[in-house]
């Protein structure tokens, strides 16, 4: 009896070790691996040569600006949205989250369409010959896709603000300015600063947008691409990314201190009572300007990925057409019933797996369990180039090999979004009553009878919405898998990718358009399925892979 | 009912005067028509059921709401529509609002900053707020360090260090057990004295009123049923809502049968013309007002069906055996020297006409 209680934190703590553990430490031994030989060898070719410093610095230069300006943007917005009363304010919300279901290239690819060497907007609009590929459309695209994670994460924490205390304020003669500065703003903080750390580390990680339209520009993970499939220097490409990782599990350090610290500063919820500020006109003014500018940024690059779908060719030929989605019954069909496949086993796994780890970390008591938290935590850190690779060295190779398998994909997709599930989990379990569990068991029932028959069914609204947020996730997902897809796992993320590389616009515009449609789906299910409050609570659950509270 | 107090408290100052509020929140009516008079230095209990509309009355005055009707004058000043942020009033919220990012300090000397104090002034000030409410080493705490106590004190300290013009109390107690609500209702009510500070304190919990109050406010369904000191809520109800809600009462159907009340088959005789013949009555009258006694034939009959001993008093629970009121309960509580009764023992229960509260029977449509 009592040997048989390790079987399951032991097979878990196994799968982890196996899928978290081994191709990371995979990638790190091959960072330290030249020509067979144990070394620094490749980490003092990267300081020798000046353009991978370059990347380096470029890289977080990139990323910090991102942060900020997303993090500003993302704050604004949500003031409008939750604290004022101005026209069009849930129009700017929508704005805001849209990039969510707008995959991160597939904006990229509009972007160029307007802006691009036959731009509609530089180019048939104000024929202006300037070069799109450089780190500044980096930078703008970026923020306008991550803005969308600032803006959850501060509304969350916004919205949570009780008016009580705000009322307080002005009771003892605060402006509403004063109340904003002084009492508002400072206990959204943990908000703020997670979304710095959090937009920064998405920005790190992104390896399509710099790639893409990056130029002559490079970043850490899109050069690690470009060493890999460029130049099959998987010692580079590891090297690269062990960087990468530093900076990533560095944020997420500063990530998860900030939030154990917010912690510490608890905002009384107050459900359902929200007050606006009744800033000055000029403020209000200005705050209204950059929602609109932001939101017709955002609305732009949807409907010119529609024009470009539907159209002969966006910018030469405005005739309205079918003929991209030629491509639809050759390959994307294909595709696209792979994608669903893909997606649907992976949110399924995510589902149970998430509850099943959050129950073992949260009600379990044994040796070793704060690890299993830490290595199914710890995938929200890693960059999807850096996944790849692991996957890619340590799965080719005996004592398992996956290459060429679903399962290597599915294995890589789950263990990225197994830290938003366990989150959901976790916070489910530590808010839920024990002592039901304990009547449970009170009354004859079994650890797994009572896992299954209370546990479960209590935690489903949770378990579901993590399982979709999983799916869209999935849809979505490109830097993870590129390395190991082979022509039967392809993916429309992938073909999407391909097309883009390939110049093939229209093409790429319908794929997208395909995506775009299962994203939406995923999104609208999730919204149906639970209230709109809830949602956004695990939304940012999910987003902030926050421990409990 | 009409709120406008008798001619006793003339010689005070007005302080506050609320003229015919109303209030309401989309279909939901809050506020009907709410007129108060508060006079200067006088502690008055806004006091009524959940859902009277007692906290919006308190946040009209603050300015956090405005009134869709009527004016709030302090001082002889309409400040109807005067944000908050110029009044000058001190506000302690239910859950203290404390700024949980500041220290004990910086949450008193908020107030202070506003008001463009210097910051030799405004410590000097705040030594003395934490020093009035005994937590004088506390500046550099957290407020989440703090017990729920203690949160209380310092929210009235960082409502009183602004020297208000009004003292404004949002059921400042409810938070707090049992024991340490004694102890702060006490400690209020001696820094309110010392200071000699207009306050309006709302609660739901008659006894804090009862024991607080220079004046209690009796509110139901948006206004004032009836204002006075404590003793004469209690002792002279003005409508059968107030003599229910506060203390215990029970209700007895009488009516009127040539000139005298007949009650419990009993007369008694009645010199007042406002009560004209075939009248339904509701009388009304407190246990411990009821005498309980030996069955004998001069007194109602009645069977004890249960004791409640509580030291001081013992509360009976009787039905009555006699006539037509055969069936009705009453809670009968007698102090000390009582003699025990045995559940299910015949005893008489004696009442005096004077210690009735007559109520017209259709005055009140949700009578029980």
């Amino acid at each position: 009896m009592r040997w048989q209680k390790y079987i399951l934190p032991l097979t878990v703590l196994l799968v982890l070790l196996l899928f978290v553990a081994y191709p990371t430490l995979s990638v790190l031994f091959k960072s330290f691996t030249h020509e067979g030989q144990l070394g620094l060898d490749n980490y003092t070719a990267v300081l020798a040569k000046p353009h991978l410093l370059g990347t380096i610095w470029g890289s977080l230069l990139v990323a910090g600006g991102v942060a900020i300006l997303s993090t500003l943007l993302g704050l604004i917005i949500a003031l409008t949205v939750f604290k004022t009363t101005l026209p069009l304010r849930r129009l700017f919300g929508v704005a805001a989250v849209l990039p969510m279901i707008i995959p991160g290239f597939v904006s990229t690819l509009a972007y160029i369409f307007l802006f691009g060497r036959n731009g509609l907007i530089t180019y048939q609009l104000l024929n202006l010959t300037w070069d799109v590929y450089s780190w500044r459309s980096v930078l703008i695209i970026q923020t306008l896709d991550f803005t969308a994670i600032a803006f959850l994460l501060i509304s969350a924490v916004l919205i949570s603000v009780g008016s009580q205390i705000e009322d307080a304020a002005r009771n003892l003669g605060a402006s509403e300015w004063e109340v904003l500065k002084t009492v508002t703003l400072p206990l959204i903080r943990p908000g703020l600063i997670g979304a710095l750390l959090l937009t920064f580390l998405r920005s790190m990680a992104d390896f399509g947008t710099p790639l893409i339209l990056g130029g002559s520009f490079n970043t850490l993970a899109s050069a690690s691409y470009t060493q890999l499939i460029g130049t099959y220097n998987i010692e580079m490409a590891s090297t690269l990314n062990a960087i990468l990782l530093v900076f990533s599990v560095g944020a997420f350090w500063f990530y998860s201190r900030a939030q154990a610290i917010g912690a510490g500063v608890r905002v009384q919820l107050e459900s359902g009572k929200r007050k606006v500020l009744n800033l000055r006109r000029p403020v209000k003014g200005i705050m209204w300007t950059i929602c609109v500018l932001f939101s017709i940024g955002i609305f732009m690059l949807l409907i010119s990925v529609f024009l470009a779908a539907f159209t002969k060719h966006i910018g030469a030929d405005f005739t309205l057409t079918l003929e991209h989605f030629q491509i639809l019954p050759q390959r994307g069909w294909n595709s696209t019933i792979n994608t669903l496949f893909f997606a649907t086993t992976t949110s399924v796994i995510v589902g149970l797996l998430g509850i099943i780890v959050a129950y073992l970390v949260t009600r379990m008591e044994f040796r070793g369990r704060r690890i299993l938290d830490l290595l199914a935590t710890l995938p929200f850190a890693i960059p999807g180039t850096f996944m790849g690779v692991g996957y890619a060295l340590a799965f080719s190779r005996a004592p398992l090999v996956l290459s060429g398998t679903w399962a290597i994909l599915i294995a890589v997709t789950v263990i990225r979004v197994l830290p938003l599930g366990l989150r959901s989990g976790v916070s489910v379990l530590t808010q839920q009553d024990r002592s039901i569990e304990d009547a449970s068991a009170n009354l004859g029932a079994s650890r797994i009878t009572t896992f299954f028959h209370v546990v479960m069914p209590l935690a489903r609204p949770a378990l579901l919405v993590s399982a979709l947020y999983a799916f869209v996730a999935t849809v979505q997902t490109l830097g993870a898998i590129i390395f190991l897809i082979n022509p039967s796992t392809k993916v429309l993320a992938v073909d999407v990718f391909e097309a883009i590389v390939k110049g093939s616009i229209g093409e790429a515009a319908a794929l997208s358009m395909v995506m775009l449609l299962l994203s939406t789906l995923g999104v609208l299910a999730i919204y149906t399925i639970s209230r709109r409050e809830v949602t956004q609570t695990w939304i940012r659950r999910i987003l902030t892979g926050r421990t409990a509270n | 009912m009409d709120s406008e107090d008798s001619n006793r408290q003339d010689s005070k100052l007005v302080d506050l005067e609320l003229q015919h509020l109303y209030k309401r929140f989309g279909n939901l009516e809050v506020i009907s028509d709410l007129s108060l008079t508060v006079y200067k230095g006088e502690l008055c209990c806004l006091l009524g059921p959940s859902g009277c509309g007692k906290t919006t009355a308190l946040k009209i005055i603050d300015g956090l709401l405005e009134p869709d009707k009527g004016t709030v004058r302090l001082a002889g000043q309409d400040i109807t529509r005067m944000p908050p942020q110029q009044r000058n009033l001190g506000m302690v919220f239910q859950n203290y609002a404390l700024f949980p990012h500041m220290n004990v300090y910086d949450n008193v000397a908020y107030g202070l900053r506003r008001r463009r104090w210097t910051e030799a002034k405004i410590k000097a000030k705040v030594v003395e707020a934490l020093h009035l409410v005994r937590l004088s080493d506390y500046e550099e705490r957290r407020i989440h360090e703090l017990s729920g106590g203690q949160q209380q004190r310092i929210a009235l300290a960082r409502s009183l260090v602004i020297e208000p013009k009004l003292l404004l109390l949002d059921e400042p107690l409810s938070n707090l057990d049992a024991r340490l609500r004694a102890d702060m209702r006490d400690e209020i009510r001696h820094i309110q004295r010392t200071l000699n500070i207009t306050t309006i304190y709302v609660t739901h919990d008659q006894e804090e009123a009862m024991s607080i109050a220079d004046r209690i406010a009796v509110m139901n369904c948006g206004l004032v049923e009836q204002i006075g000191p404590p003793r004469e809520i209690y002792e002279q109800p003005a409508t059968q809502f107030v003599a229910d809600f506060i203390g215990r009462i029970n209700f007895l159907h009488g009516r009127i049968v040539k000139g005298s009340l007949l009650l419990l088959g009993k007369r008694f005789p009645i010199l007042s013309k406002e009560w004209p013949e075939g009248t339904e009555v509701i009388c009304a009258i407190r246990p411990e007002r009821l005498r309980i006694q030996q069955a004998s034939s001069s007194l109602v009959h009645a069977i004890v069906q249960d004791a409640t001993y509580f030291g001081a008093v013992v509360r009976y629970h009787v039905v009555l055996k006699s006539g037509d009121s055969e069936g009705t309960e009453l809670n009968v509580e007698a102090s000390y020297p009582w003699a025990a009764y045995e559940l299910g023992e015949q005893v008489g229960i004696g009442l005096r006409f004077e210690d009735l509260h007559l109520f017209r029977y259709s005055d009140e449509p949700d009578s029980d």
